[in-house]
């Protein structure tokens, strides 16, 4: 469903990526972690061309941009279009459209982008609001309702739009702990759905709950992949250890699992 | 000269009868040193005169070849009169409204400037014998062969400067276009281009203001005659028989003749008309405006007030689109209507309204393109004025977030979808309070395109102001009209801001 070779890019000629390559089956679900300045929001950007890459290429769902196509051409312009159409985003500060309501919000993209006319849109509307638990809150606008709920409502925008893989930067971490689990539910529920889903998180219960794999970042570079019982219970490398003692100092469990090679601790003993 | 001054008088009857009431206590300052100013004068050795030289060509202006020198025809008089008495001439610069008050006053010793001997003047200070027979002059393009009369007039359009006798005279005749132009070029300006079929103007002025021009003509004799005599304090009877005998022994020597052949102005009946004077009535016409119901005044007012409500409100659609699109262009074009927008926008602020309406009334027609008033006044207006709301416009969309963009960008929508669905919702929020304000500015402004002749609001009342001497009761009716009018449109835009708000909280 995606796959990244060789993607690198570079901010003033430091290499905020540095040849990343990836790839994620149909319904995977990849949790990407890392230090701040990692490059992992930048690699979500690059995967729906909020940001255009120096070299490599990128492929989702069959749409491949090359950072070697002339970016003001007409083919560039299209695969960049497409490319998004097939991608949702989801953002850390939610960006919903203040002047529209809940329901508003998720209809205009299908109604201007996809020509759909009002009544069925606003039916798909009302229903992804549903998916997401907000039914009653079709006519209330970004400033009355909650952050759990703003992200809610923004998990349903991009849904609408029938992507095939999600992307998420960081959904929980601009919200209160009490409501983050409103958040990371709905998006359990989408993983168990089947959605194809890239996610940046430091929520690592939640990784551990629904990864496929853990994708460990740093300086640019993926330093270690792997399944998420492998990353968390017996990391290898020096770098990802130090990390993952730094997240959870508050879980003595971890610190067993990351300094003790030989542990027999399974997954679920994290963080409960 | 123009007949201000007879208005003017009134305006100071007024005051000059206060003075009177108080000038028992004022005879303490003014005449501390004699009752007779003649007396003065000989002791000093140098009279004074008070005249205005701002704009006073042919009477008395500053020399264009040497700006320190004042010349004229009123100079010549004065020279003149000095070498009679042996004593010198000093020029003393008033305003022309503040004359009469300043001879009261005693800044000068009499008045030597266009003043006509008027029934008003007389009430107010005494008036020499005439020293200038004035008369009005049809100006025409040169190959205009249908305008020789008064009468020709009726059915034309016709420039006159704003207030003057010219225009009086055109009121009372009736059945003409009056256009009524702030200042003596303007009025030249629109004959050459075609916009006016003649001109009415004081025959000195014509002389000085449309003779230059080979494209313009004197149309016809020069008729309605009146008479310019200088004003001196009624207690000087002795210095008022010394000019008057003076004037006599000048028209007699024929140096007054040789002073007006000099400047252009002689006509062989002046003598003969002087030696006639105060048997014969001169043309003295009184603004018809003059003297009216207030409802009258109230009407004519609020009719203007329409012009400019109309130029106000179009000319601020047009601003609030061409200022979007150069916003635009600066925000999301390309390089080259980026540097165009920025240019345009820079240029149009940085320089004067006035002028650029200057340029697109009385400059365009050199290359050919003749707009009518109306539409030049929208287009000076909505021109300028679109630069100032472009950055608000950029303003109001600089402060919407990044994200909002990518987010919809993201969401499959173009950038400029995204402006028009997402970013300018929320931008026009932000930019209605200083468009708002901005329109109430231009509001006022528009009284500015009466240079370009447009009748609006502040030049009615200028107009009628002037023939009733009322700036006060008309000046509060009128600032009340403002009012009424930018008021209502202030709680508008609070209520659409308002209306447009999403923050419901």
């Amino acid at each position: 469903m995606i796959i990244v070779k060789n993607l690198v890019k570079a901010y003033k000629g430091h290499k905020v990526l540095d040849g990343i390559s990836l790839g994620q089956a149909k319904g995977e679900k990849v949790v990407i972690i890392g230090p701040s300045g990692c490059g992992k929001t930048t690699l979500l950007r690059c995967l729906n061309q909020m940001e255009v890459f120096d070299s490599g290429t990128i492929s989702v769902a069959g749409v491949t941009i090359d950072a070697a196509l002339d970016h003001s051409s007409k083919a560039w312009k299209q695969s960049r279009h497409e490319l998004r159409m097939r991608v949702g985003m989801v953002f850390q500060s939610f960006n919903l459209f203040p002047h529209m309501t809940a329901l508003e919000n998720i209809t205009l993209a299908p109604v201007r982008v996809k020509g759909m006319h009002a009544a069925p849109a606003r039916r798909l509307g009302a229903d992804f609001l549903e998916k997401v638990g907000l039914g009653e809150k079709a006519g209330f606008y970004p400033s009355q309702l909650s952050g759990g709920q703003q992200q809610r409502v923004a998990i349903a925008r991009a849904l609408a739009m029938k992507p095939d893989v999600m992307l998420f930067d960081e959904p929980t971490s601009a919200l209160d702990p009490e409501v983050k689990e409103d958040v990371l539910g709905v998006m359990r529920k989408l993983a168990y759905e089947g959605m194809t889903m890239l996610v940046i998180t430091h929520e690592i219960s939640f990784a551990r709950d629904i990864a496929d794999r853990v994708i460990f970042m740093e300086a640019g570079r993926v330093v270690e992949t792997g399944p998420a019982k492998e990353i968390f219970l017996r990391p290898k490398e020096a770098r990802t250890i130090e990390f993952l003692s730094k997240l959870l100092p508050r879980s003595p469990k971890l610190k067993t699992a990351v300094l003790v090679p030989d542990n027999q601790l399974s997954l679920e003993d994290l963080w409960d | 000269m123009k007949d201000m001054q007879v208005r003017r008088g009134k305006k100071y009857k007024k005051i000059i009868e206060a003075a009177i009431l108080l000038s028992p206590l004022l005879a303490l300052f003014t005449a501390g040193a004699s009752a007779d100013t003649l007396a003065d004068v000989k002791a000093r050795g140098v009279f004074r005169w008070g005249a205005d030289a701002e704009g006073g060509a042919p009477y008395v202006y500053q020399d264009p070849k040497d700006p320190d020198k004042l010349i004229g025809f009123e100079v010549d008089l004065a020279q003149a009169l000095a070498a009679r008495w042996g004593v010198r001439a000093e020029m003393v610069q008033n305003n022309w409204d503040g004359l009469i008050p300043a001879l009261g006053r005693g800044s000068f010793d009499f008045i030597l400037n266009g003043l006509e001997i008027t029934p008003e003047h007389l009430k107010q200070v005494a008036m020499s014998k005439p020293y200038y027979i004035y008369s009005q002059q049809i100006v025409t393009a040169k190959d205009r062969g249908d305008i020789k009369t008064q009468e020709d007039l009726k059915g034309k359009k016709v420039g006159v400067l704003s207030a003057s006798m010219s225009q009086r005279i055109l009121e009372k005749m009736g059945g003409v276009t009056i256009v009524s132009y702030a200042g003596n070029s303007e009025p030249c300006r629109d004959l050459r281009n075609g916009r006016l079929d003649a001109s009415l103007m004081d025959y000195p002025i014509a002389l000085y203001y449309a003779k230059p021009y080979a494209e313009l003509k004197f149309s016809g004799k020069p008729f309605a005659y009146g008479y310019y005599g200088m004003g001196v304090l009624k207690k000087d009877a002795a210095l008022l028989n010394d000019i008057n005998l003076a004037l006599d022994a000048l028209l007699a020597e024929g140096k007054l003749k040789a002073i007006y052949k000099k400047w252009g102005m002689w006509e062989e009946d002046m003598g003969s008309k002087m030696k006639r004077y105060g048997k014969e009535d001169a043309v003295v016409e009184e603004s018809p405006a003059a003297g009216l119901p207030w409802g009258k005044y109230l009407w004519l007012l609020l009719k203007s007030a329409v012009v400019t409500v109309e130029l106000s409100v179009i000319s601020m659609v047009l601003a609030v689109g061409l200022g979007l699109a150069l916003a635009l262009a600066r925000l999301y074009g390309a390089a080259p209507l980026r540097w165009l927008s920025t240019a345009y926008v820079e240029v149009v602020r940085g320089t004067p309204l006035l002028i650029q309406l200057y340029i697109l009334y009385y400059g365009l027609p050199n290359i050919g393109i003749k707009l009518t008033a109306f539409i030049a006044a929208i287009l000076g207006l909505g021109m300028n004025y679109a630069a100032y709301e472009a950055e608000n416009y950029r303003a109001g969309i600089q402060a919407i977030p990044r994200g909002q963009m990518e987010a919809a960008m993201s969401l499959g929508m173009t950038r400029m979808q995204a402006v028009r669905h997402v970013i300018l919702p929320q931008a026009m929020r932000i930019v209605i309070p200083p468009i708002s304000n901005d329109f109430i500015a231009l509001f006022k402004d528009s009284s500015l395109v009466s240079v370009i002749t447009m009748v609006e609001l502040t030049k009615m009342y200028g107009m009628l102001a002037n023939a009733t001497y009322n700036y006060m009761g008309l000046g509060l009716l009128t600032a009340a009209i403002y009012f009424g009018l930018s008021y209502p449109a202030s709680l508008a835009a609070r209520h659409l801001e308002k209306k447009l708000a999403y923050d419901h909280r």
